[in-house]
């Protein structure tokens, strides 16, 4: 019996690799998590671009990271908050073609909180590349509404910010925030239950031994 | 069992009862000679004190404006800084409370005057989330001065209580050392056989004292909030939210930082009573919130502890009871890990036992922490690989094979920087295989593992399941710092060693023994008696019989090995947590060193010092000064800071 390969411990050893494995597997696919980074061009915001129309402000932007999910931009409706109108948020890759669009009520927006334009699809290599964020309004009430901006911080020479009214600036930049969301498969539970794997694994070849025995 | 040991174990009870009672009549003796007028709780009459304000002139009509803005009549409002109350009481004072609204992060002195003329100051965080904070004071005045830290004080009462009260802190410390040191006399000749058992008994005694007698909240131990939060999530798997008890625990129970000293919120019964009290009814309040939860390697660290909150959760106990099931299931797993790993040892048995016992050890295995898991698995993992590298009378089994691959592989997945010490691993002896390419193989074995090891947790900081910098360091550039290790090693190497070496008694002698977190240090005459214990147990034990020695290369080896540990700590702290080539390690703590004092315990003592005392008075004596350490750190630092 002492001799043989197939012993009651290493049974139990395989047993054991194999359910770790098995495990590990299954914490790979099941565990799956979203990281979630995010970026923006200016620290603080100063003023706004002036009353958005149906003539765009834009923001062009360089997306450091993969996977770029959403694309925020501070909203404000000047003095009085605003009843009627929408808000149009379009984004688009470097050969012009639109990649996300959404109209949002004017009515349902608070002043200084972020416009939310989440793509339907993440960008999966959008690091490098270079996107534009038009955004027009039907809001004519008043002063109408606007997007903050400020001097920008980032490092982005294609960060040109275009106004209502036409001109262009690149030493300001709206107050966007880009947001990079990466779901990841479950990398700890996989490894753990592989290291655990592993240990039952080194045991078997002293798995032929019934007990420690004085030599 | 024998009719003597059941006599023995009828006893104990009866032992700890008479020590515990005694010891609370003989503590509150004053309280109980009081005259009968000032015995109880005496409500302090508002209207005499009297109010002095710091700048009379320049504020009074801001004060006079605050209190009408008041709605009690009676309420006092202090509105500046070094406003005076003085309470016109004479009398003895066991305990002040003070009811009142104050802003956040105040803390207040209260003066003590004297028949003769002399003072007495003590100070204390204001519970402002509870509005009332109690004092111990425990003097005979003539009158009471009260000055809060900052202004925007109301207060609308004050209470002194005199009234003989157990203190069941203090009679949990009592009763469990009158029971340890009873079982360790009464059981020293079956102890002296078996010293694991005395380690087991000191350890549980001393263990639960700290796991059930700490206030019951957090701030007592470093990052202790993350931990408890990490612990209370896991506990509501597989539907984790966090609830808010958890919630409430976490904003409540900081401690106030005053002139670099932590001042803790919790510093009397009453003041613990009044946390129940809030969190009681104020949780009720708190929807609880689904939260995510992945698996992080540090986890394994938190399953012992979960499972116990887990527990206090499903039989419906109060939330501070389930935080007292976390502790003590922690301290249960450390424990009884450690125990395995004295009873697996055949030299070095009590070298294991006293690192085991260092007070900062067990102190970290008694609350919120996943430390202590960590510490505990490589003890384990240690005494199995040391064993078997010194033992050559027996061979490997797959039974140890697999526990000293499983205790270090988990060990280190809470704390990486443990894992070079699987390698002790290719120190095993040709006499513990069967053939060669078995010990080839097992020994490649263990080099991948622990290469594999290393390897997941690089992936895993790669890949952003595992962040290296450390949150609370805002300097820390984790790749600038790896370019300049990879681009300055010699330098590096240099910082290094001038810190090891410059804080060598710091993070291998003292601190790493004595250091209980945030409530305190034992310094002085008891710490020396505990290194002089510690370094005695380590140089004495030796005993020829065994025939289990340590040559030179093993013992090079070894040091090597702790070495790489040693290096992987600090390496790990000054990429997370130091500014880009700084000579300073931040972050580094002794507490990361306890997995490794074994080793170096071990490589350092000699083979020819040798222990002739007798085994059974040894062991006895060892048990009781680690009981004596243990239990007088426990009165100072838990009783006397917090309950009395």
């Amino acid at each position: 019996m002492e001799h043989k390969w197939i012993t009651p411990a290493r049974i139990f050893l395989l047993c054991m690799t194999a359910v770790f494995l098995a495990l590990g597997v299954v914490g790979y696919c099941c565990d799956r998590q979203t990281s979630e980074t995010s970026a923006s061009l200016i620290e603080k915001h100063t003023s706004g671009v002036g009353q958005i129309t149906d003539t765009a402000a834009s923001q062009t932007f360089t997306a450091t990271e993969n996977n770029l999910s959403v694309v925020s931009v501070m909203f404000s409706n000047y003095a009085k908050k605003v009843k009627t109108g929408t808000l149009t948020l379009t984004l688009a890759d470097e050969n012009g073609a639109v990649v996300g669009e959404d109209t949002q009520e004017a009515a349902d927006m608070r002043n200084n909180a972020f416009v939310s334009l989440t793509l339907a699809s993440p960008q999966a290599d959008s690091k490098g590349k270079v996107y534009t964020l038009s955004i027009t309004s039907t809001c004519t009430e008043g002063k109408g509404v606007t997007v903050r901006m400020g001097e920008k911080t980032a490092e982005d020479a294609a960060a040109v910010l275009t106004l209502p009214d036409g001109t262009t600036d690149t030493a300001n930049a709206m107050n966007l925030r880009l947001t990079y969301r990466e779901t990841v498969a479950g990398r700890m539970p996989a490894f753990t239950c592989l290291l655990i794997a592993l240990c039952f694994a080194c045991a078997l070849p002293f798995g032929g031994r019934k007990e420690s025995y004085r030599a | 069992m024998r009719k003597s040991s059941i006599i023995k174990w009828i006893v104990l009870p009866l032992v700890m009862a008479a020590v515990m009672f005694g010891v609370e009549v003989c503590c509150q003796l004053p309280l109980l000679r009081l005259k009968a007028e000032e015995k109880g709780d005496i409500v302090l009459d508002m209207s005499t004190f009297q109010h002095e304000t710091a700048a009379e002139e320049e504020e009074e009509s801001y004060e006079d404006d605050a209190e009408e803005e008041s709605e009690d009549d009676t309420a006092i409002t202090l509105s500046g800084e070094g406003d005076l109350l003085t309470i016109p009481y004479t009398g003895y004072v066991h305990e002040l409370t003070l009811y009142g609204t104050t802003s956040s992060g105040q803390y207040y002195n209260v003066t003590c005057v004297m028949e003769d003329g002399s003072t007495y100051t003590v100070r204390s965080a204001y519970l402002e989330s509870l509005n009332e904070d109690s004092i111990i004071l425990d003097r005979q005045v003539i009158g009471l001065v009260v000055e809060f830290s900052m202004w925007d004080v109301t207060l609308t009462g004050a209470t002194i209580h005199n009234g003989f009260c157990l203190n069941w802190n203090r009679m949990l410390l009592t009763g469990l050392s009158a029971a340890c040191l009873y079982l360790l006399i009464v059981f020293r000749k079956a102890f002296g056989k078996k010293q694991e058992l005395a380690f087991l008994t000191v350890a549980l005694c001393m263990g639960l004292f700290l796991s059930i007698g700490l206030p019951t909240n957090t701030s007592l131990t470093f990052d202790d909030q993350t931990h408890s939060s990490r612990i209370f999530l896991l506990s509501t798997w597989p539907n984790t939210v966090t609830t808010g008890d958890a919630y409430l625990l976490d904003s409540l129970s900081w401690s106030l930082n005053v002139e670099s000293t932590a001042l803790h919120r919790l510093d009397t019964q009453r003041d613990e009573a009044a946390l129940f009290r809030a969190m009681s009814t104020k949780s009720e309040d708190i929807e609880d919130v689904p939260t995510e939860v992945h698996w992080s390697f540090s986890d394994v660290g938190y399953l012992a502890p979960a499972l116990g909150a887990k527990l206090g959760r499903m039989l419906g106990l109060p939330f501070p009871v389930q935080l007292i099931l976390a502790r003590v299931f922690n301290m249960l797993f450390y424990v009884l890990v450690s125990y395995a790993a004295v009873k697996k040892l055949q030299r070095f048995k009590m070298t294991m036992a006293c690192v085991a016992l260092y007070p900062g050890a067990m102190y970290q295995a008694c609350v919120l922490s996943y430390d202590s898991t960590g510490t505990a698995l490589c003890f384990l993992g240690l005494a199995l690989v040391m064993d078997a590298i010194m033992d050559r009378k027996t061979r490997l089994t797959w039974q140890r094979a697999l526990g000293i691959a499983l205790c270090f592989v988990l060990g280190s997945l809470t704390k990486i920087v443990y894992i070079p010490m699987l390698l002790l691993t290719l120190l095993l002896p040709a006499s513990k295989f069967d053939t060669k390419a078995q010990k080839v193989g097992f020994k490649v074995m263990m080099v991948v593992l622990t290469v594999a090891v290393v390897g997941a947790m690089a992936i895993s900081v790669a890949g952003g399941s595992v962040a290296l910098q450390d949150t609370k360091s805002d300097v820390a550039d984790t790749a600038g710092q790896f370019a300049f290790i990879f681009g300055h090693p010699l330098t590096y190497l240099e910082y290094f060693f001038t810190t090891v070496f410059g804080n060598f008694q710091f993070y291998f002698i003292d601190t790493v023994r004595t250091l209980w977190g945030y409530a305190g240090e034992c310094t002085g005459f008891l710490s020396w008696l505990h290194l002089g214990l510690a370094a005695f147990t380590a140089f004495t034990d030796n005993e020829e019989s065994l025939n289990q020695q340590l040559d030179w290369k093993k013992r090079l080896a070894m040091l090597i090995f702790a070495g790489m540990s040693i290096g992987m700590v600090f390496t790990t702290l000054y990429v997370a947590f130091s500014p880009v080539g700084v000579n300073d390690f931040g972050g580094v703590q002794a507490r990361y060193f306890l997995p490794v004092m074994p080793l170096l315990l071990m490589l350092l003592s000699p083979e020819g010092i040798k222990n002739r005392m007798n085994r059974q008075g040894w062991t006895l004596a060892f048990s009781i000064l680690n009981l004596m350490v243990l239990g007088w750190m426990s009165y100072t630092l838990v009783c006397c800071q917090y309950f009395l």
